[in-house]
């Protein structure tokens, strides 16, 4: 006698029938049929039952296309093929130019820039341009608001970039002095960091609760 | 064999596959020659329409040769050819019930005025096509996606139990459950078609 289960579920039974069970679970339904003799007549139901419904369906086979019309499908593969192949080695050969050109341009503007600022000295300014990259914006019309609290409405800045495309560099915090600033309706005020290690972060400016 | 004599054994089908892409026309047709039959009977199976099937072979073979660099090797070229070819198939599948509800009003006015219909129900086609075959078709799909899909990568695809989960990342479990339910479904459908 073995510790194998009273009955199998069905669909385990017609995996066995299909011979798609592994070594071991064979081995498990064979001693069950060999304690369960009576049981055999569920798997005979199911060899039955896979046979009819697998035989029926390998009966009606799809209808075969023409020579021609296979003929046609292998060209059009054929003829996709050829296509990524040839963008595949054109991208990658316009990649590395493309590279190149790049980071040509970027030499050209950062060498540009750095004269520029010579001309009209702005030492805090330059200093920091040359450290940092170019500071992303985005322009109004790349800009889609999807949900916009009531409260915050009067503190969006929507429209176009008041320095156009110059560039925009951002100001230490003891590169500020407030001259007349008074606080919002709210009653917030701008304040300049007082942490010695937050004073020398370039800063965006924003009111904060009183 | 005589002795003395070697036989070269056939390219597998992975090395087929790479020169395909690579642009090798005698390898795609070996690699063509192999697969379309199995290919073609897994999307007709899904489609129902000899046009679509082919479209979907074709768009299949396309992808799984241009793609050949996502092929992680962890089963065949066949199992992840059908994989790709039954994803296209139900794609277009799902298009063309799109398409087709969206000119259904003008199909019926076409077909009123003595117009000509689509090929898929055009009725000298309809009349070719075998009663039996056509409900076995009608049944299939009936069945939820997931099961027809297992159940025709299995017995129309020649997948295995492994193969078919692999291909569709589920467990053997999932595909011998699918499959039992897919085939009592279908037997039951196909006995109330016989019956009426």
């Amino acid at each position: 006698m073995t510790n194998e289960p009273n009955d199998f579920p069905p669909e385990f039974l017609a995996a066995y029938v299909d011979g798609e069970l592994g070594p071991r679970d064979r081995a498990r339904v064979e001693r069950w049929l060999a304690d369960h003799p009576e049981r055999r007549a569920l798997l005979e139901a199911q060899e039955s039952f896979a046979a009819d419904s697998d035989d029926l369906w390998l009966a009606v086979t799809p209808p075969q296309p023409s020579s021609r019309c296979w003929g046609e499908c292998r060209q059009s593969i054929a003829h996709a093929l050829r296509l990524p192949v040839f963008r595949r080695r054109w991208a990658s050969r316009f990649g590395k130019v493309l590279l190149l050109a790049t980071a040509a341009a970027v030499f050209l503007l950062i060498f540009n820039e750095d004269r520029s600022t010579r001309i009209e000295p702005q030492p805090t300014v330059r200093e920091f341009a040359a450290v940092e990259p170019p500071f992303p914006m985005a322009a109004d019309n790349e800009v889609r608001i999807v949900s916009l609290p009531e409260a915050a409405a009067n503190l969006l800045v929507v429209g176009e970039h008041p320095l156009g495309d110059a560039n925009f560099v951002l100001a230490r915090a003891d590169e500020v002095e407030f001259f007349g600033v008074g606080s919002d309706l709210a009653g917030r005020f701008p304040e300049r960091p007082a942490d010695p290690a937050t004073e020398e972060i370039p800063n965006l400016w924003a009111p904060r609760e009183p | 064999m005589r002795p003395g004599t070697t036989t070269t054994p056939p390219p597998r089908d992975e090395l087929l596959a790479a020169l395909a892409a690579d642009g090798d026309a005698a390898a795609l047709d070996e690699l063509f020659r192999r697969f379309r039959e199995p290919a073609y009977r897994v999307a007709y199976r899904l489609l129902g329409s000899t046009e679509d099937a082919l479209d979907a072979v074709q768009d299949g073979f396309i992808k799984a040769l241009t793609h050949l660099r996502s092929f992680e090797k962890r089963s065949s070229f066949k199992t992840w050819l059908l994989r790709i070819v039954s994803n296209a198939a139900l794609d277009l599948g799902r298009q063309r019930r799109r398409r087709d509800e969206l000119n259904q009003a003008a199909i019926q006015r076409t077909a009123l005025a003595g117009g000509t219909t689509p090929d898929h129900l055009d009725p000298a086609r309809e009349a070719e096509e075998s009663d039996l075959r056509r409900s076995l078709t009608m049944a299939l799909q009936q069945l939820p996606e997931a099961q027809r899909r297992t159940f025709v990568l299995h017995v129309d695809g020649g997948l295995s139990y492994r193969e078919v989960a692999s291909a569709m990342e589920i467990s053997i479990g999932t595909v011998m459950s699918r499959l039992y339910y897919a085939r009592q479904k279908l037997k039951e459908m196909l006995a109330e078609r016989v019956s009426q």
